[in-house]
């Protein structure tokens, strides 16, 4: 009879792990779908922008382009968390 | 063969072909690599979004808003109260209307419309600038849009009145 122990060990997962990893996965596709949500906000912020542009509102645009930036900032901080994070793969 | 000869040649490591390292068969390499890829081209696209945007506001403050030089119109006492004059300003090719409205004022605007370009024209029954192309309609104290598709403003033409001769200046597009 093969231990359960000893059968984890070989193929180095076990039950913990898989869930674990399953949380890590679903929340990296949770912050990939957030972060092209904001990217489609940019989009429509850019639109808006030329909008305001065009009508000669020019603090509107200001503003505009600084939550452009918050969103791009906050971009940066995430990419840079990741690097800084381990990195988590899914074993087989 | 004898079997010291086979240990030997399993135990020389494995030449990988150049295909398997671009493109590893491991989930380790594969898919942390996409997507952190795909993070990173997110963010350099977020950055060119914010910088396009950045751009259109720097140069909102940057660029001067106002274009034309000052050139004669009409002579007031050529358009009624209530009534317009067309004429061309900045250019030979932008049309533009002078309103003489009924508290005495006189105001200009481009007349291309706001929303499309079409030609703008003053309604006098019902006192109303409207572009024929969309319904558009602007009110003619101010120039702001206020029925049909568009929704900014038309450009004010600023004025200046000497005698009895009218004076565009300058066609103010902010």
């Amino acid at each position: 009879m093969i231990d359960r122990r000893d059968e984890q060990r070989r193929t180095g997962t076990n039950s913990e792990d898989e869930h674990s990893l399953g949380s890590h996965l679903a929340l990296i596709m949770f912050g990939l779908s957030v972060g092209l949500l904001l990217m489609a906000l940019q989009l429509w912020l850019l639109t808006l922008a030329f909008d305001l542009y065009s009508s000669g509102e020019r603090l509107q645009t200001l503003v505009i382009a600084c939550i452009s930036g918050l969103v791009f900032l906050g971009g940066i901080a995430m990419l840079w968390l990741l690097d800084r994070g381990p990195h988590i793969g899914r074993r087989l | 063969m004898s079997s010291t000869e086979n240990d030997g040649r399993r135990s020389q490591p494995r030449k990988r072909p150049l295909w398997e390292t671009q493109f590893p068969y491991t989930w380790d390499a594969d898919d942390l690599i996409s997507r952190r890829q795909m993070l990173r081209f997110a963010v350099l696209a977020s950055g060119a979004l914010f910088a396009a945007t950045g751009v259109l506001a720097g140069i909102g403050y940057v660029r001067e808003r106002s274009r034309g030089t000052r050139q004669p119109i009409v002579n007031a006492t050529d358009v009624p109260v209530g009534g317009v004059h067309y004429f061309n300003y900045p250019d030979e090719d932008s049309q533009a209307l002078l309103l003489h409205l009924s508290d005495g004022r006189f105001v200009a605007y481009s007349g291309k419309c706001t929303h499309l370009s079409c030609a703008v024209y003053w309604d006098q029954p019902e006192k109303r600038l409207r572009c024929p192309c969309h319904n558009g309609e602007f009110a003619p104290e101010t120039g702001d849009a206020i029925a049909g598709p568009p929704n900014r403003p038309l450009p004010k033409i600023v004025l200046d009145q000497q005698g009895g001769m009218i004076y565009a200046v300058k066609e103010d597009l902010s």
